[in-house]
């Protein structure tokens, strides 16, 4: 099933909106600065990219956008996961950290590049 | 979605008014209470535009406590914060321009209401191309940004993408004939392609519309757990809003009952969440709201143009819808 330009749009808002939600929590249970700025880095890429996805077309069609979409969707339902488990803060940083490429090659070939 | 005669330029839609004018009723009535319909629309709905472009402004000042307060409340980390400043606000920024182009455009087709109200009530000629062609001017910049961002090959597109003629020569001469009745029909005739084009470009925007309100949301949010979590604001106010909804008071030390319960504070803070998202999803009914009413508005013209009389109570019902969606003035943004 191909999915459309307004749940790609969804996806990249939703990835950002868990993430920021999130924020002061992640940042409670930071044990060093160098966790600190990987939370908020994330968070702020996240945004740029949600920002980036609302002014631009994502309507690009075809196997690359499908298997970018399922990439994504999958690496949120991993953080969905990490967060409702016991799962240590690192791991938490580098799961948002991995979405972040996801939903930027999700941008790139839904917006035809 | 209407259908019909939006890709005819103005003159020529100004050319078949006039022909019809020459058999149908005098329209001074039913123009007004077109113009005051248009008025009512464009109102509404520019001022929930302005309000969203105003919110996205805020983000900017929100985000700047939020993230120092988020990490100075960490001991182990630097206050400031070593990233202490968010470094999206030039493409925030870009996004605020965006959303008041809508608004402008908005505004300059209420203009045109504005101008064949008073055509209509004061028989006042001379306004209407000038603000007709503010309109057009409006509504086609704003329709080219959604274009570039939907980009060409998008579905609607091609309903938006050629703009609309200005109004000069016979379709300008028209507006400013010494008959009234010709003058009202020809400026009826001139906006309607106008309103149309604002709804399809405004249409094609209703899904970035409704991920900027959720983005609103989740920012919105996060600032007042933040304030409540600082104690900065205190919990009383959510108390109160949620005993109030269910016909109770609530009572005087709700904040030192919430401050002393993480219970009660987590279940605050849940009521708050809740009432955020019931706020989004108003706002965009608004918007729905909004384009249906400028649907209606164009069934007016034509109703207009064909001599037909104008019924306008659907429109009064979306109007309600719009007016009822609107915060309470202490929560207007």
């Amino acid at each position: 099933m191909t999915t459309s330009p307004e749940e790609r749009l969804f996806l990249i808002g939703q990835a950002y909106g868990s993430a920021r939600r999130r924020r002061a929590g992640d940042l409670r249970d930071a044990t060093s600065q160098t966790q600190a700025n990987a939370i908020l880095g994330n968070v702020d890429k996240l945004e740029a990219q949600f920002l980036q996805a609302a002014t631009a077309a994502l309507d690009a069609n075809g196997a690359a956008v499908e298997a970018a979409y399922a990439d994504a969707s999958a690496a949120q339902a991993a953080i969905e996961a990490a967060y409702n488990g016991a799962v240590a803060i690192a791991e938490k940083i580098g799961l948002v950290g991995d979405i972040i490429g996801k939903v930027g090659t999700l941008i790139k070939v839904a917006g035809g590049k | 979605m209407v259908t019909g005669i939006r890709r005819w330029r103005p003159a020529a839609i100004v050319a078949i008014a006039l022909a019809v004018a020459s058999c149908a009723t005098a329209p001074r009535g039913p123009a007004g209470r077109l113009a005051d319909a248009g008025l009512d629309v464009t109102s509404q709905f520019g001022s929930g535009v302005r309000a969203t472009a105003s919110a996205l402004d805020g983000v900017a000042v929100s985000e700047a406590f939020s993230r120092t307060y988020e990490s100075c409340v960490n001991p182990v980390l630097a206050c400031p914060p070593e990233l202490s400043e968010n470094p999206n606000g030039e493409k925030r920024d870009l996004l605020i321009a965006a959303v008041k182009q809508r608004a402008i455009a908005i505004e300059a087709l209420g203009d045109a209401y504005a101008a064949l109200k008073a055509e209509a009530d004061y028989d006042a000629r001379g306004a209407m191309t000038e603000a007709t062609n503010k309109a057009i001017a409006g509504v086609n910049n704003f329709a080219s940004a959604v274009v570039i961002a939907a980009g060409p090959a998008a579905p609607a597109a091609a309903l938006i993408s050629e703009p609309i003629g200005k109004l000069i020569g016979v379709a300008a001469g028209a507006i400013a004939d010494r008959n009234q009745k010709k003058r009202l029909l020809a400026a009826s005739a001139a906006i309607r392609p106008v309103t149309q084009r604002l709804h399809d470009a405004l249409a094609v925007e209703a899904t970035v519309f409704d991920s900027l309100q959720s983005y609103l949301e989740t920012n919105q949010t996060a600032v007042q757990e933040d304030l409540l979590q600082a104690g900065l604001v205190s919990h009383a106010d959510i108390a109160a809003g949620l005993a109030n909804g269910v016909g109770m008071a609530a009572v005087g030390n709700s904040d030192a009952i919430a401050k002393a319960s993480p219970a009660v504070r987590a279940a605050l803070v849940a009521t708050l969440e809740a009432s955020a998202k019931r706020e989004v999803a108003a706002e965009q009914r608004r918007y729905r709201a909004s384009l249906a009413a400028l649907e209606r508005l164009v069934a007016a013209h034509d109703a207009l143009a064909a001599g037909q009389p104008i019924t306008l109570a659907d429109l009064d019902r979306l109007l309600g819808e719009l007016v009822a969606a609107l915060p309470p003035p202490e929560k207007a943004k």
